[in-house]
């Protein structure tokens, strides 16, 4: 069924049609909450308070691009939770397991497929990654998440966080100038292939 | 390895759109020129991928659950939603309430109670009265004083007390009490000067009123004791008040010599040689320094509530206040304003509160 369609049901009450429109676009909603949140658990809360949320306000929909109107509910979401994580730091910086609990390496991105030496390049490479995600201030946070992690275009993104594209652009700019500045803070850690070092490079 | 490059903002927000394909065609050809002869922009450019690429290339974490609405939940969700507009538009009126509450005085006809409370009524002592030069004269009203009856049988603002003519020129100020509390039982409530009974519980005392004919000091009820303010004037020279009012001190001490004066307003000395001096008081209550009445004066305009010394020990644990029954009235109803302005304005945040709740969950 189309997206329209879907939509016009949804607006009429069809509970059903939105559960579509949540199968369609809750994983992209969860993986955006995950990584402006860091951790599953907050993630899938979020996403939860999002879809309630979206149900909640589907009468205010005014048209134009769902998963735009849906990203915002979730960005913003995202953006409550880490205030009231703000307001209570609390939080490790390491990952949880299915059952919520915390692991002590990042085996969770285990990648079996790969050679040893490079599921540890990529386990080290995701943690400063995540690492200086999580560094970032809300408002950059968010726009490197939208764009560089779930690959959203700038309309889409200036329509999710209501903000003009010129400045989705400076804020990306930004942005990928903090995580280059704080991925260099990693040095050694990081594979070599990922390191950036301006001291080793003839021009 | 990949260098990382010192460059401008105004050229990492280009390098920025230039990866994401965001420049317009004529920047872009214009940036690939440059990139051609900039190496640090090369480098930037291909960190900046870099980043991107990986960034893209996390891992995507497994979805816990569906996120999709059970029909429970959907009609919980409804239910909460039904609560929005009730208390949307309970706070609203709660605040046009307190709103309407703050305004309504503006437009009311009553007077301000303000100048009328604690009133220094001016007076001039009477030719015949001893003391009449420009210090304060305490003067005693007492209730149980054999003074003629013509009684005044109405208040009359304190302010008109100035418009009676006399050439005598001290000027005195004073307040007449008819009542005192905790004296005797029974009789509560407001006494004004001319009724009588009452001898009890009632706390508030009365001004005596102007418009009393020269020569009577009138009488004023049942009271035990009389209280006197010796106050210095504040509103000028008084035309003059009816030489009735200006019964001096000795005089009402004279006739009644069991019953001790109240003083407000004396140092606690003074007061103390008085109130021990019982029931034979002096027969002249030196006036007030200029520093003590003005606090005296200050004291007693002061809108809140001015507690009397009881003139013996035991009289009565509460403290009694100089108020007219005007003045009861509209502190009473003000007070009730007060509340119901709270009572609004927490109502219209706790609806708002309520409100802002159920939108959220």
């Amino acid at each position: 069924m189309a997206e329209v369609e879907l939509i016009e049901k949804a607006l009429k009450g069809d509970l059903q049609a939105f559960n579509d429109l949540v199968l369609t676009y809750q994983e992209m909603a969860f993986n955006l909450a995950y990584r402006m949140l860091g951790s599953k658990a907050a993630a899938a809360d979020a996403t939860q308070e999002a879809v309630i949320s979206m149900y909640r306000k589907l009468e205010a929909y005014r048209g134009g691009s769902f998963k735009s109107w849906f990203l915002r509910i979730v960005s913003n979401e995202c953006l409550d939770e880490l205030r009231r994580q703000k307001r209570r730091p609390s939080i490790s910086l390491d990952q949880e397991n299915e059952d919520g609990e915390i692991m002590e390496s990042a085996s969770w991105m285990k990648d079996d497929s790969l050679p040893y030496e490079d599921q540890i390049s990529n386990a080290e490479l995701e943690k400063a990654l995540t690492h200086c995600l999580d560094g970032l201030e809300e408002k950059f946070k968010t726009v490197i998440v939208l764009v560089d992690v779930s690959g959203e275009d700038y309309e889409t993104v200036a329509g999710t966080i209501r903000v003009p594209i010129g400045t989705i652009k400076s804020r990306l700019a930004r942005a990928r100038q903090k995580m280059q500045d704080c991925l260099q803070g990693y040095g050694e850690l990081l594979p070599e292939k990922f390191r950036l070092s301006s001291d080793e490079v003839d021009d | 390895m990949i260098k990382q490059a010192n460059l401008s903002h105004e050229d990492m927000e280009l390098l920025s759109a230039y990866l994401d394909r965001a420049l317009p065609e004529k920047e872009r050809a214009h940036f690939e020129l440059r990139l051609q002869e900039s190496a640090d922009l090369r480098q930037a450019l291909e960190a900046h991928r870099q980043l991107q690429w990986n960034l893209r290339h996390l891992p995507k974490p497994k979805l816990p659950h569906n996120f999709i609405l059970t029909r429970a939940e959907a009609q919980a969700v409804k239910r909460l939603k039904a609560w929005i507009p009730v208390f949307s538009t309970a706070s609203l009126v709660s605040f046009l309430i307190m709103a309407v509450m703050f305004v309504l005085p503006l437009f009311s006809p009553v007077a301000s109670p303000a100048p009328q409370n604690l009133a220094i009524v001016p007076s001039l002592s009477a030719p015949a009265a001893p003391a009449t030069d420009k210090s304060l004269k305490a003067q005693v009203v007492s209730e149980a004083s054999p003074l003629p009856e013509t009684a005044p049988t109405e208040m009359v603002p304190a302010p008109m007390a100035a418009t009676s003519n006399s050439s005598a020129e001290s000027v005195d100020i004073f307040f007449y009490s008819s009542q005192v509390m905790g004296k005797g039982g029974g009789g509560g409530g407001d006494a004004s000067l001319a009724s009588g009974g009452g001898g009890g519980g009632g706390l508030d005392a009365y001004l005596y009123p102007a418009a009393q004919p020269a020569g009577n000091p009138g009488t004023f009820g049942n009271a035990p004791y009389g209280i006197v303010v010796p106050v210095e004037p504040i509103y000028g020279k008084n035309p003059g008040l009816p030489q009735a009012l200006n019964y001096d001190l000795e005089q009402a001490l004279a006739a009644t010599p069991s019953l001790p004066p109240l003083i407000l307003g004396m140092d606690a000395e003074n007061a103390g040689k008085l109130i021990a001096s019982e029931p034979t008081l002096p027969a002249i209550i030196e006036p007030m320094g200029a520093a003590s009445t003005q606090e005296a004066i200050e004291s007693l305009s002061a809108p809140a509530e001015v507690p009397l010394r009881s003139p013996e020990p035991g009289l009565g644990a509460e403290t009694p206040t100089l108020r007219t029954p005007a003045q009861t009235r509209t502190a009473q109803s003000s007070n009730l304003a007060n509340i119901l302005k709270i009572a609004a304005g927490t109502l219209a945040l706790l609806f708002a509160g309520l409100a802002l709740y159920f939108k959220k969950r």
